[in-house]
């Protein structure tokens, strides 16, 4: 098997998984539902891979969050967060690099409002608090931020969806 | 050195010496193929003549000056942008000169952008290395403080004068062609603002040479920057014809402008920002006050650079009465005791509260903070009330 068709699956299998995530998130944890809201409404928000069809994507609402699939995912948003490859998302995507670091390290670039990606940063770290184990989150974050509700209630809404 | 990947750019043809304004700026423009300039200023640098010096030595030397702008306030915003571009394109300009201060070079960049882009609403170019090469536009700055140094970085902050906030662009398509330093633009330049220009510049080098993205390449720019600071920002205050402190002075911004495009700022500038945005505060003026508080909060995590920094900025007698455990501490404590001094003879605030900043503010500045870029890259992650007790100290 080609090993970019691997690293690419493994992106948008780690993306979906984000999703999924954020969409818990929102639903357990207020925090991420504050984050949303300071989001203006009808706003979109895509990460993706250069080069690749990798891709997470979500519209946030006054109320409501959606997350789309990636076949029904929009073409472009009001925020967009692009890896400059499939590379330089690994080891975001793994655990090894937080989105802080992915930063200082130039591996993406945005297009968009600066001070709403700070919003979608923090969201991103919070999700990676919830996926994470401690002893990984400490290396690669300055601050591990604190979650509302445990990570077995998180890996609970990926099994059930509640 | 890790194996960590770093990015360096800086394509700014930098022309800096006595007599540049004469001998280099009116060659420059010919070499990049300027026939009817737009020269950009401000009220003040029309009204001291600046403005008139620039346009004489230009056409003198064959130069045409299309039209001119001398009305960019203290603060650029996007209505200023728009305003700009349409007498740009109004009377067939096809090149750019701006002179001046960092507000009138922020607006002379995203003016170059919105052209060169070809949109008309600058947020739809809003973000971080996103914009696709433009349209070619000749464009020269020449800065008349030192400074921001924005005549070479890939920063520029406009006020959205709408949402009262301040909209940041991050891309090298808005660093100029060339930038002229002659010091002598700056000899007009007050105490006062020598002053709070010089420590905006320290700030830059400070927070280039502390932040996250920091590398061996901005770190070099950054420590020449501080040393050149520390031996002529009093002999620019006191003596301000003295031309080879100006220069000097002017090499230092240029240096910390090139340090921060290359790594990035942090706390400082994200606290700085917000106070902008929110209490009208001038960027230098917030640099000037917030510096040696977010130096505090960082302290743990950065005392061995700013042990580095406290080796740059003192003589040797200085730097041996102080023990090796403390340099860290001792360069904090010389800072502020610089800024009080100078600003007491300069009459500069030292504190937010005697710039008509309400305690009630403060609030809305920490909020604002939050959303910044620049505390992604703080070395120390800061919590809101992290910024509260930085703000309250700054405060009274």
């Amino acid at each position: 098997m080609n090993l970019n068709f691997g690293k690419v699956l493994f992106a948008k299998t780690v993306f979906g998984a984000l999703g999924r995530a954020i969409k818990g998130g929102y639903k357990i944890d207020s925090q991420i539902v504050r984050l949303v809201q300071e989001l203006p409404n009808d706003y979109t928000v895509i990460m993706s891979v250069k080069g690749t069809n990798a891709k997470l994507s979500f519209t946030a609402f006054e109320d409501n969050l959606i997350v789309h699939k990636l076949k029904k995912a929009p073409k472009s948003g009001d925020l967009e967060i692009v890896f400059k490859s499939i590379d330089c998302v690994l080891p975001l995507l793994c655990g090894f690099k937080g989105i802080g670091q992915a930063y200082s390290e130039h591996d993406f670039i945005m297009r968009g409002d600066i001070c709403k990606g700070m919003v979608v940063v923090d969201l991103i770290s919070l999700i990676e608090a919830y996926l994470f184990p401690t002893f990984m989150l400490k290396r690669i974050m300055l601050s591990v931020p604190k979650t509302e509700k445990s990570k077995a209630r998180m890996y609970g809404y990926f099994i059930s969806g509640k | 050195m890790s194996n960590k990947y770093y990015e360096f750019e800086n394509g700014v043809r930098i022309v800096y010496g006595k007599e540049s304004l004469k001998e280099e700026l009116p060659y420059q423009l010919k070499q990049l193929g300027a026939n009817r300039v737009l020269l950009i200023s401000g009220p003040v640098l029309n009204r001291i003549g600046t403005v008139d010096m620039v346009r004489e030595e230009c056409e003198r030397q064959g130069v045409k000056i299309q039209a001119v702008f001398i009305d960019v306030p203290n603060d650029s915003s996007l209505e200023v942008v728009a305003n700009i571009a349409q007498v740009y394109l109004v009377n067939g300009c096809d090149s750019i000169l701006a002179v001046g201060g960092g507000s009138v070079m922020d607006t002379a960049k995203g003016v170059k952008l919105l052209l060169s882009q070809g949109v008309s609403d600058l947020s739809k170019v809003m973000g971080m290395n996103m914009v696709k090469k433009g349209e070619k536009i000749p464009f020269v700055l020449m800065p008349t403080t030192s400074g921001t140094g924005s005549e070479v970085t890939k920063v520029t902050v406009i006020s959205d004068l709408a949402r009262n906030t301040k909209l940041e662009f991050v891309t090298a398509e808005i660093l100029p062609d060339v930038c002229v330093l002659d010091p002598i633009l700056t000899t007009t330049l007050p105490p006062r603002a020598t002053l709070l220009s010089g420590f905006d510049t320290l700030t830059h080098a400070i927070e280039g040479y502390t932040c996250t993205q920091k590398n061996p390449l901005s770190d070099a720019t950054a420590r020449l920057a501080i040393k050149l600071f520390a031996q002529n920002i009093g002999g620019a205050i006191d003596n301000p014809l003295d031309l080879d402190s100006r220069l000097r002075m002017m090499i230092c911004s240029a240096l910390a402008g090139a340090s921060f495009s290359n790594s990035m700022v942090g706390a400082v500038h994200a606290i700085g920002h917000a106070l902008g945005g929110e209490c009208h505060l001038g960027h230098d003026i917030s640099m000037s006050i917030l510096l040696p508080y977010v130096m505090e909060f960082n302290y743990d995590i950065a005392k061995d650079l700013y042990g580095n920094i406290f080796r740059l900025m003192v003589d040797d007698s200085t730097y041996k009465k102080v023990s090796d455990k403390n340099y860290g501490r001792a360069c904090i404590e010389y800072i502020k005791g610089l800024y009080c001094k100078l600003a007491q003879q300069v009459g500069a605030a030292t504190k937010l509260n005697e710039l008509g900043v309400s305690r009630e503010q403060l609030e809305i500045v920490a909020d604002k903070a939050m959303r910044d870029g620049a505390m992604l890259t703080n070395m120390k992650a800061l919590s809101r009330d992290d910024v509260m007790n930085i703000l309250i100290k700054a405060f009274e």
